[in-house]
C-alpha cells in the first residue's frame, strides 16, 4: 500500500511543481530577459519487492527553454543594429546642420557677392564699401560657426562614447560577479535559472556597446572576449575598458582593454563593433570629411580674394590688403615616434588644396604621404616638398625610421578664419594701371565680382563645391538610415525567433494550469484510493 | 510557431508607433510645404536646390546692377536734354549778339545772359547721382568732370573711357564728356572747347570797344561750335536710348529666367499637395486599422474562459 501511496505522492509532488512553475511563468510573462521554464520529469524506474511497474515520477529539475544559437543570433544582430543606429542617429544631427539653405555657407557667399555687385556700381560710396566689409566678415563668421557646430557634434558624440565605456565597464563587472554566483551554485540539482537569465541580459546589453563573443562553460559561467580575441571577462576577472588617444591623431580615440594583471591592449574602434564603433566612425570619418570640405572651400575663397585685392589699388593708390586671414596648417608627430623631427606645413596655393588631412611616414629612406580622404599615396625622398597646394618642410630635428606625422590642413583653416580688413578705404576697386581717383575706378571691383563664378576651389566653383557637400552629407545620412533600417529588421527577426521559443505565452500557461490541476486531482485520487484500500484491508482483518 | 504574449503586445505597439511616425512625417510635409526638409530626404535634389538658390541670388544682384544702370542712363538722357535746351537758349543769345542794331550796352546785356547760360551749362554737364557717379564721368572721377584749370579755362578732367557695370551683361553707364563740350571735333581743324569759346565771346561782348561787326564774327564762330555740340549730343542721346532698350531686354530675360528657376526649385523640393494629402489619408487609415486590430486581439485570452 505504501508503494501506491508513494507513487501517488510523487505524482502529487510533480503536479504541484508544475503548477508552481506555470505560476512563475505567468507572473514573469512581462519580465524583460525572462526565459520560460519547464519542469523536467522522469519516471522513477525503481521496481522494488512487490512492485509491478515503477515508483512514480521524479522531478529532476527546472529547465530554461533556451536555444544557444537563437540567442547568439539575436544578440549579434542587435549588436550590428546598435552600431548602425548609433551612426545613423548621429548623422541625422549632421544632416540638420545643412538643412536650411538660407543659413548655409553658400548663402553667406552670395550675400558677399551681392555687396560686390553694389561695389562695382558705386565704388566711391563709403556705405557700399562698409557693406562689403560687413559681408566679408559675415562669410567668415558663417564658416566659423558651421565648423563649430561640426566640432560640437564630434565632442558630444565622444562624450557619449565615454558614457558607453563606463556603462560597459559596469556590465563587465556584473558579468564577472554573476560568474562567481553561478560557480557557487555548482553541484546543486537545478540550474540557477534566474542567474542565467541575468547573465544573458548583461551579455545582450554589453553587445549593444561592443561586439563580444561569449563562450559558455557547462556550469553556465561565461568567458567573454572581443571579436579579435581580447579577453573581457574570464571567470571572476573583468577587464577594464577606457578611451585612449589614438597615437597618430590625438583627437580620435582607440579602446584600451586593461586586464587585471596590469597589461593593457589597444584596439582600434572600427574593430570593436557595437555603438562605440558606430559613433567613432561618425566622429572620426563623417565629421572629418565635412570639415575638410568646408576648409577646402574657405581656402579657395581666401586665396582668390586676397590675390585679387593685391592685384588692384585701394582708395589711396596702394595695393589692396587681404580680405581674409586663415588658420595655419599643423604637423604633429605621432606618440611613440623615435626621432626628434618637427615638421611644418604651409599653404602655397589655397586654390589647389584638397579636402583632406594627411599622414606622413618616414621609412628610413623615403617619405610616404597618404591622403586620408581617398587613400592616395605618394612618396618622395626629401623635404621640403610641394604637394596639393601645400609646402611640407622639416622644421627641426631628424626623423627615425618608422616615424609618423599627422598633417592637419583643411581642418585647421576655418577655426583661424577672420576678416582681415576693417578699413573701407583699403578695398581695391581700382585696376593696377590707374594713376589717380582710385576710389572711382570700378575695374578691380568688377574682377572681384567675377570671382563669384570664376573662383576655383580645386577646379570647381564655390557653390558647386558647397552643393556637393550638401549632397554628400545627405547621401551619408540616407544610406546610414537605410543600413540601420536593414539591420534593425534583421535584429527584429532574430529577436522574434528567440522569443518564439523562449518567451511566455499566457494562453499556453492557462492551458497548462488546467492540465496540471487535473493531474494533481488525479494523483490525489490515487492517494485516496490507496487509503481506502488500506481501510478496507484493515476492516477485513478485524 | 509559438507567439510569446509579451512579444505579441510589443510587436503590435511597435507597429502602431511606426504608423504614427509615418503619419507625423506626412503631416510635417503638408504643414511645411516641403518634400525635402533635410538633405537626406533627397540628396541630389538638395544639392540642386542649393545651386538654384545661388543662381537666384546672383540674378537678384544683377537686377540691382541693372536698376542702377537704368537710373544712370535715365539721368544721362535728361541731362543731355537739359544741356541741349541750354545750348539752344545760348544760340538765341548768340544770334542776337551778332545783330548790327545793338549798342555796346545792349551787347553787355547779351553778355550777361550768355554768362548765365554758361553757368547753367556747367551745372548741367556736371550732374551725377549724388553718390560719386557722374553722367559725363568718363572712366570714373571723384570730382566734377568739368572744372577750371590753372588759367580758369573749363577743361574735362575725368579719365577718358566709360564705366561699365554688369556681370552677365555689360552696360556702359557713363559718357565721355570731352567730345561733346571741351574737345569737339571740327572738319579740317583742331578740336574746339565750347566753354572757352563762350568765355571769349562773353569777354568780347562785355568790352565796350568791340564793334558789332567783330561781335558778329565771333558770335557766328561760336554758333557753329554750339551746333556741332548739339549734333554730338543728339548722337549721344540716341546711344543712351539704345542702352536703355538693352536694359529693358536684359531685365525681361532675367525675369523669365527667374520664373524658370523658381519653378524648377519648386518642382525639386516642394511637396505635391495632392499626393501628400492622399499619403496622409492612407497613413491615417493604417494607423486607425492597426489600433483597432490590436484592441481586438488584446482581448483574446484563455483566462477569460476559465
Amino acid at each position: 500500500m505504501s508503494d501506491l501511496l508513494r507513487i501517488g505522492a510523487s505524482g502529487l509532488n510533480a503536479a504541484y511543481a508544475q503548477l508552481q512553475n506555470a505560476g512563475q511563468n505567468i507572473a514573469n510573462a512581462a519580465t524583460p530577459g525572462y526565459v520560460r521554464r519547464e519542469v523536467q520529469l522522469s519516471e522513477n524506474r525503481n521496481v522494488g519487492a512487490g512492485m509491478v511497474s515503477g515508483s512514480g515520477v521524479d522531478v529532476t529539475g527546472v529547465r530554461r527553454v533556451y536555444d544557444q544559437f537563437l540567442s547568439r543570433e539575436a544578440v549579434s544582430t542587435q549588436s550590428s543594429a546598435s552600431q548602425d543606429t548609433a551612426r545613423s542617429d548621429a548623422l541625422q544631427r549632421l544632416d540638420s546642420v545643412f538643412a536650411d539653405p538660407a543659413t548655409g555657407l553658400g548663402a553667406a557667399f552670395d550675400d558677399m557677392m551681392q555687396s560686390l555687385a553694389d561695389l562695382s556700381s558705386r565704388p566711391a560710396d563709403s556705405s557700399v564699401r562698409t557693406a562689403v566689409l560687413a559681408r566679408v566678415d559675415g562669410f567668415a563668421d558663417r564658416a566659423v560657426s558651421l565648423d563649430a557646430r561640426l566640432t560640437d557634434l564630434r565632442a558630444s558624440t565622444q562624450g557619449r562614447m565615454a558614457g558607453d565605456v563606463d556603462h560597459a565597464n559596469d556590465l563587465l563587472a556584473s558579468i564577472a560577479r554573476i560568474n562567481r554566483q553561478i560557480g557557487q551554485t555548482a553541484g546543486s540539482v537545478s540550474a540557477p535559472n534566474a542567474l542565467l537569465d541575468q547573465r544573458d541580459t548583461l551579455l545582450a546589453d554589453l553587445n549593444k556597446i561592443v561586439r563580444a563573443n561569449a563562450n559558455f562553460a557547462v556550469d553556465g559561467t561565461v568567458s567573454v572576449t572581443t571579436q579579435s580575441g581580447e579577453p573581457l571577462v574570464t571567470g571572476e576577472q573583468a577587464s577594464t575598458l577606457s578611451l585612449v588617444p589614438d597615437r597618430l591623431d590625438a583627437t580620435a580615440f582607440d579602446l584600451s582593454i586593461a586586464r587585471g594583471n596590469g597589461t593593457a591592449v589597444r584596439v582600434e574602434m572600427a574593430a570593436v563593433g557595437g555603438s562605440l564603433a558606430g559613433m567613432a566612425r561618425f566622429a572620426d570619418d563623417d565629421i572629418a570629411a565635412s570639415r575638410a570640405r568646408l576648409g577646402q572651400i574657405v581656402a579657395g575663397v581666401a586665396q582668390a580674394f586676397n590675390d585679387q585685392q593685391a592685384g588692384g589699388l585701394d582708395a589711396t593708390g596702394a595695393p589692396g590688403s587681404p580680405f581674409f586671414t586663415v588658420g595655419t596648417p599643423t604637423a604633429s608627430a605621432a606618440a611613440g615616434n623615435g626621432g626628434s623631427a618637427q615638421l611644418s606645413v604651409s599653404i602655397a596655393n589655397g586654390s589647389a588644396i584638397k579636402a583632406s588631412d594627411y599622414a606622413l611616414a618616414w621609412d628610413g629612406s623615403n617619405y610616404q604621404l597618404t591622403r586620408l580622404a581617398d587613400g592616395n599615396v605618394s612618396s618622395f625622398a626629401a623635404l621640403p616638398q610641394s604637394v596639393d597646394g601645400l609646402t611640407i618642410s622639416l622644421g627641426s630635428g631628424t626623423p627615425a625610421q618608422g616615424d609618423r606625422f599627422l598633417l592637419r590642413t583643411a581642418s585647421t583653416l576655418i577655426p583661424g578664419l577672420a576678416a582681415a580688413t576693417s578699413d573701407p578705404a583699403k578695398i581695391a576697386t581700382a585696376s593696377a594701371s590707374t594713376t589717380a581717383d582710385w576710389a572711382s575706378d570700378n575695374r578691380n571691383a568688377k574682377a572681384l565680382l567675377a570671382l563669384g563664378d570664376a573662383l576655383s576651389v580645386d577646379g570647381a566653383s564655390v557653390i558647386s563645391r558647397y552643393a556637393s557637400l550638401i549632397g554628400e552629407v545627405g547621401t551619408r545620412s540616407q544610406s546610414a538610415q537605410a543600413a540601420s533600417d536593414m539591420s534593425m529588421r534583421l535584429a527584429d527577426d532574430a529577436a522574434r525567433s528567440r522569443s518564439e521559443l523562449s518567451d511566455v505565452n499566457l494562453d499556453e500557461e492557462a492551458a497548462h494550469l488546467l492540465q496540471f490541476q487535473q493531474a494533481y486531482a488525479a494523483s490525489a485520487k490515487v492517494i485516496a484510493a490507496a487509503n481506502e484500500m488500506f481501510r478496507t484491508l484493515l476492516g477485513a482483518l478485524g | 510557431m509559438r507567439i510569446a504574449t509579451a512579444y505579441a503586445h510589443q510587436s503590435a505597439i511597435d507597429g502602431i508607433s511606426e504608423r504614427q511616425r509615418r503619419l507625423a512625417d506626412s503631416q510635417q510635409q503638408i504643414s511645411s510645404g516641403l518634400r525635402v526638409n533635410r538633405p537626406s530626404d533627397d540628396p541630389a535634389a538638395a544639392a540642386e536646390a542649393e545651386r538654384l538658390r545661388s543662381r537666384e541670388a546672383r540674378v537678384d544682384a544683377e537686377k540691382r546692377t541693372l536698376s542702377f544702370a537704368r537710373q544712370m542712363l535715365s539721368t544721362a538722357d535728361n541731362t543731355i536734354g537739359d544741356a541741349v535746351g541750354v545750348l539752344q537758349s545760348a544760340r538765341e543769345s548768340l544770334l542776337l549778339a551778332g545783330s548790327p542794331a545793338l549798342s555796346s550796352s545792349d551787347r553787355a546785356s547779351v553778355a550777361i545772359a550768355l554768362r548765365q547760360h554758361r553757368e547753367q551749362l556747367l551745372e548741367v554737364v556736371n550732374r551725377g547721382d549724388g553718390m560719386g557717379n557722374f553722367v559725363f564721368g568718363g572712366r570714373g572721377t571723384s570730382a566734377s568732370p568739368f572744372a577750371p584749370d590753372a588759367s580758369s579755362n573749363i577743361v574735362y578732367q575725368a579719365p577718358s573711357g566709360t564705366v561699365t557695370v554688369g556681370e552677365s551683361f555689360s552696360s556702359e553707364v557713363s559718357l565721355d564728356g570731352s567730345s561733346s563740350f571741351t574737345s569737339i571735333a571740327r572738319p579740317g581743324g583742331p578740336t574746339e572747347n565750347l566753354f572757352s569759346q563762350l568765355d571769349s565771346v562773353i569777354a568780347a561782348l562785355e568790352n565796350p570797344a568791340t564793334t558789332s561787326g567783330a561781335a558778329s564774327t565771333v558770335a557766328t564762330g561760336v554758333i557753329q561750335t554750339v551746333d556741332r555740340s548739339i549734333d554730338r549730343l543728339g548722337q549721344t542721346r540716341t546711344v543712351v536710348g539704345e542702352r536703355l532698350k538693352g536694359i529693358d531686354v536684359r531685365e525681361q530675360a532675367m525675369e523669365s529666367g527667374s520664373i524658370d528657376t523658381a519653378s524648377r526649385l519648386s518642382d525639386l523640393i516642394d511637396v505635391d499637395f495632392a499626393s501628400a494629402l492622399s499619403n496622409f489619408n492612407q497613413n491615417q487609415t493604417a494607423a486607425d486599422a492597426a489600433m483597432k486590430a490590436y484592441a481586438q486581439v488584446a482581448k483574446l485570452s484563455l483566462f477569460s474562459y476559465l
